[in-house]
């Protein structure tokens, strides 16, 4: 636990380098789609950069028949956790080569998280609810951000030098080859654009959660 | 005939064309706008088809795809999937083949590589079968495709095995076969076959309700682009309308041919026209035979009328056209009837006339033969009756020779009577004609002739009392009479009645007004073959001796040369019925019956009296005669001696004496020369005939002119000349 929590510090460090080391430079990107578009909730990460750290924490909520967030980034070998905030059960799984796992039915929180011990795409479901998907990204190094809604994200506390800057996203036509940007790490700011070419996203009909019986969209 | 049967022929004929024209236009236009009806309805049923068929299979591809979409979700499934291993995948894909009911299933992997099979047996990943849907799935739950695989045609359905995002694809393959096509077919009621493309081109039967080798005869006929207008098509024998339908899951590559029998479609029409033909043939039956019948009513009577008109002119006009009915075809037969009894009447009235022509023309032949004998006989009469009474004067009257005289004479006036018989009937005779009434002639003459009849035969007399007045010699009217009561009494040997009519009428030949004597009897009769022989001199049906032949020639003879007709009705057994008819006189009042004065008592005398005679006997004979009893005669041989005698004698000759027919002056010249030289002289003619002796001498009448009848007594013709002289 203690480790965990030590680990969770450095995640926390390593996800705002720049705040704690303001002398690190800030590397901004921005992913769009073929036609423009901001793209959000992509993962952006660097993957050459020196070892990362190890034993963060994090957690995919249930929360009104859907899993919260959409995407979740993380460290290879983070443990996150599944909490049910809803009333009903969720049976938890996914059969990802990356992180192959089941929470079969059950309520509250799991007493034992998941650690997502490999690098890779995680795509979760839920047995009994067919529209509830998310994906944890099991990003291997400490360097990585998401896109908002404005498809931007900001790299910080890289350390200068070349740097390869990979992109990856839940809809993304090729999955297994995500692109890749190297850069120079300098004294300057820098800002990468991502291009990336997405699937439709795939209709998912649910119903609402006031009124079951009836199909929500 | 032929212009007869023509006729009707023609009527026919153009009647039956005109029909058997309307019947082949009827029938093609009925033919054809059925044939059309029924094939527009065809096609509406095959576009109908089509439609249905779409549907269908829209329905089972919507029914085979909720399979699908409950199979994408299954969680055993993934479960299965996510171990990787490849046999306990196949099992658990056929149990779920099993409980979906498809006939294939295959699993495809995320490289879109065939993982596993639920027909082949496990090998090497295949490349995917369906590219195209599984790429279709990135999007949706399902995409479905008719497609061929392995040679077989199926309905594909793939679906993503979402775990929520695809892992892996299942491809579900339902089989198109021979039963499916069956049961639409079942819904459609058209054969339906299923095209798939053929490796080298054209295309393959996949699946029909026709037999294999129909099938294969299909799939040949149908173009590589498949066209959707429907078109015909012959298999076995039979017709088919046939509509391709692509089928849209199958991009076009993958055809259904929905076909419908044209000949059953047909059938209708194809009834209809064996019907018609049939309600054409009788139609045509029945106005041939209607034809028939309305030509024979007309034609019939025409023909008729041509029988009749042909038969007339043969000369037979008994034969009669049947009358039927009032229009023209009756009136036409009316006239031609009409006709016909026109001509037999005129053809009748014809031979009659002819008949009464020839046998007026025998008999004037006959009586000019027998009035050239009479002359004859008479001038020897003459003399033989001259000198016989000259041998009985100069016999003593009780010396038994004068009795042979008085026979020489007795026989003499017997042949004179004959003679006189002949003249009458050769018309030669002398008449002395005046106007009289029949009646009195008849009335007088009756005692004489109750005594003829006898007691056995009633005679009786019917006389009309205004019967018209004749002019007639009363004396030859007794000889007819007498002659024909002669005759009836004649044909009644057994007794009967004899009925001696006078009636008012018309001659028959000219009309004019007549009065009529008519003799019946209730004898005999008369045969009709004897009855145009009768009146021929010398034709007689009595016994040899008993009659002269000449009776009713006698009679004959009077009736016309007092120009009246003579008629007779006679049938055997029923009697005779003798009319003459003589033509009323012109308006003059009827002269009493003048009875010869009485005779001289003495026939001398001594007046100076030329004879002028020339035969010589007959001359010297009435000369000799005329001298002995006291007369100065002057003999003259003719007409030209007899006026050179009287130049010289001037006025010394009281009477003349003349034969009127004489050579080198004829009579009438000689008296006028006589008149001329002599003043107003008595003049006595002698004669044998001639009855154009009363047109030439008109003067007949007159008291200064006698006339003496040959053959005649000295005794008479002393008389009759002292009656001359001694008239006023």
């Amino acid at each position: 636990m203690k480790r965990l929590l030590t680990l969770l510090a450095i995640a926390a460090i390593g996800l705002v380098p720049g705040a704690l080391r303001g002398a690190d430079s800030v590397i901004g990107v921005v992913v769009r789609d073929d036609a423009g578009r901001p793209v959000a909730d992509a993962v952006v990460y660097a993957a050459t950069s020196g070892t990362a750290a190890r034993g963060g924490r994090a957690t995919m909520d249930q929360e009104n028949q859907e899993f919260v967030p959409h995407v979740l980034p993380v460290e290879v070998g983070t443990a996150v956790t599944f909490p049910n905030r809803d009333g009903i059960r969720h049976h938890v799984y996914s059969f990802s080569p990356a992180k192959r796992f089941e929470l079969p039915l059950y309520t509250g929180t799991p007493a034992a998280p998941v650690v997502f011990d490999q690098a890779g795409a995680v795509v979760l479901g839920c047995n009994i609810h067919d529209w509830m998907v998310a994906y944890v990204y099991v990003a291997p190094s400490p360097h990585f951000a998401k896109t908002g809604s404005d498809g931007r994200a900001a790299l910080r506390g890289l350390p200068p030098g070349p740097q390869e800057l990979r992109v990856w996203h839940p809809r993304l036509r090729t999955p297994g080859e995500a692109p890749a940007q190297r850069v120079t790490l300098g004294a300057d700011a820098l800002t990468v654009d991502f291009k990336v070419s997405l699937r439709p996203e795939r209709k998912r009909p649910r119903t609402t959660p006031r009124y079951e019986n009836q199909q929500g969209g | 005939m032929s212009m007869l049967r023509g006729l009707q022929g023609r009527i026919l004929g153009f009647l039956g064309a005109l029909l058997v024209v309307l019947q082949v236009a009827v029938f093609f236009v009925v033919d054809m706008v059925s044939t059309r009806a029924a094939r527009a309805q065809l096609e509406r049923q095959l576009t109908m088809d089509a439609d249905i068929f779409r549907e269908l299979l829209a329905r089972r591809t919507a029914q085979l795809t909720i399979g699908a979409r409950v199979l994408s979700g299954d969680y055993a499934l993934k479960t299965v999937v996510a171990t990787g291993d490849d046999p306990t995948i196949r099992t658990a894909l056929n149990s779920m083949r099993l409980r979906i009911g498809a006939d294939r299933m295959l699993l495809v992997d995320d490289q879109g590589r065939v993982r596993v099979d639920t027909r082949d047996a496990p090998g090497s990943p295949q490349p995917s079968p369906f590219p195209r849907l599984v790429a279709l799935t990135e999007d949706r739950d399902v995409a479905a495709a008719v497609d061929v695989l392995d040679g077989l045609l199926y309905q594909f359905v793939v679906v993503p095995l979402l775990a929520p995002d695809p892992v892996a694809w299942v491809g579900l393959g339902f089989v198109i076969d021979d039963d499916l096509a069956s049961e639409l077919r079942r819904l459609t009621a058209a054969h339906v076959t299923f095209l798939a493309p053929r490796t080298g081109g054209g295309w393959i039967a996949a699946a029909s309700t026709l037999s294999q080798g129909s099938r294969d005869a299909l799939a040949r006929t149908i173009p590589p682009r498949l066209d959707q207008a429907p078109t015909s098509f012959a298999l076995d024998r039979e017709d088919y309308l046939v509509r391709t339908v692509p089928l849209e899951q199958a991009d076009g590559r993958v055809g259904v041919v929905i076909q419908v029998s044209l000949s059953a479609a047909l059938e209708p029409a194809a009834q209809l026209r064996v019907t018609l033909m049939a309600v054409f043939a009788g139609a045509l039956l029945l106005s041939i035979l209607v034809g028939v019948v309305i030509a024979r009513m007309v034609s019939k009577p025409v023909r008729d009328v041509v029988r009749a008109v042909r038969t007339a002119a043969t000369g037979d006009y008994a034969h009669r056209v049947p009358v039927r009915g009032a229009d023209e075809l009756g009136e036409l037969a009316r006239a031609v009837n009409h006709m016909a009894a026109t001509l037999a009447e005129r053809e009748t009235a014809l031979r009659r006339s002819e008949e009464q022509l020839g046998n007026a023309r025998k008999m004037e032949a006959v009586g000019r033969l027998a009035g050239g004998i009479a002359h004859d006989f008479n001038n020897l009469l003459v003399v033989i009756m001259g000198r016989a009474e000259a041998i009985r004067d100069a016999l003593a009257p009780d010396d038994p020779r004068r009795a042979d005289v008085l026979l020489v004479e007795e026989t003499a006036e017997r042949a004179a009577g004959l003679v006189r018989q002949l003249l009458a009937f050769s018309r030669r005779q002398v008449l002395r004609t005046r106007v009289l009434s029949l009646n009195t002639v008849i009335e007088t003459f009756e005692p004489m002739l109750r005594r003829l009849t006898g007691e056995h035969v009633t005679l009786s007399l019917r006389l009309a009392p205004d019967v018209v007045p004749v002019r007639a010699d009363a004396g030859q009217i007794e000889q007819v009479l007498l002659n024909l009561v002669i005759n009836a009494r004649d044909a009644l040997p057994d007794g009967g009645r004899v009925t001696i009519e006078t009636a008012n009428g018309r001659l028959p030949a000219t009309g004019a007004p007549c009065a009529v004597l008519a003799v019946r009897d209730t004898g005999t009769g008369i045969p009709s073959d004897m009855q145009e022989h009768i009146f021929e001199p010398f034709f007689t049906t009595k016994e040899v001796g008993k009659g002269t032949g000449l009776g009713l020639a006698t009679v004959y003879g009077i009736v016309a040369q007092h120009g009246g007709e003579i008629m007779v009705l006679s049938a055997p057994g029923s009697g005779s019925h003798f009319s003459i008819y003589l033509p009323q006189a012109p308006v003059a009042p009827i002269e009493p019956l003048v009875t010869s004065g009485p005779a001289p008592a003495d026939t001398r005398g001594t007046e100076t009296v030329l004879v002028v005679e020339d035969e010589a006997e007959v001359r010297r004979l009435m000369a000799a005669a005329l001298r002995a009893r006291g007369y100065t005669v002057l003999e003259a041989a003719d007409g030209a001696a007899a006026v050179a005698l009287a130049t010289r004698q001037r006025r010394g000759i009281d009477l003349v004496v003349a034969d009127v027919v004489m050579p080198t002056m004829g009579g009438r010249e000689m008296l006028a020369q006589l008149r001329a030289k002599l003043g107003d002289v008595r003049v006595l003619l002698v004669s044998g005939h001639s009855p154009e002796l009363l047109a030439r001498y008109p003067t007949m009448a007159e008291p200064a002119i006698g006339f003496l009848h040959k053959p005649f007594t000295m005794e008479t013709l002393a008389r009759k000349a002292r009656e001359l002289l001694d008239g006023a």
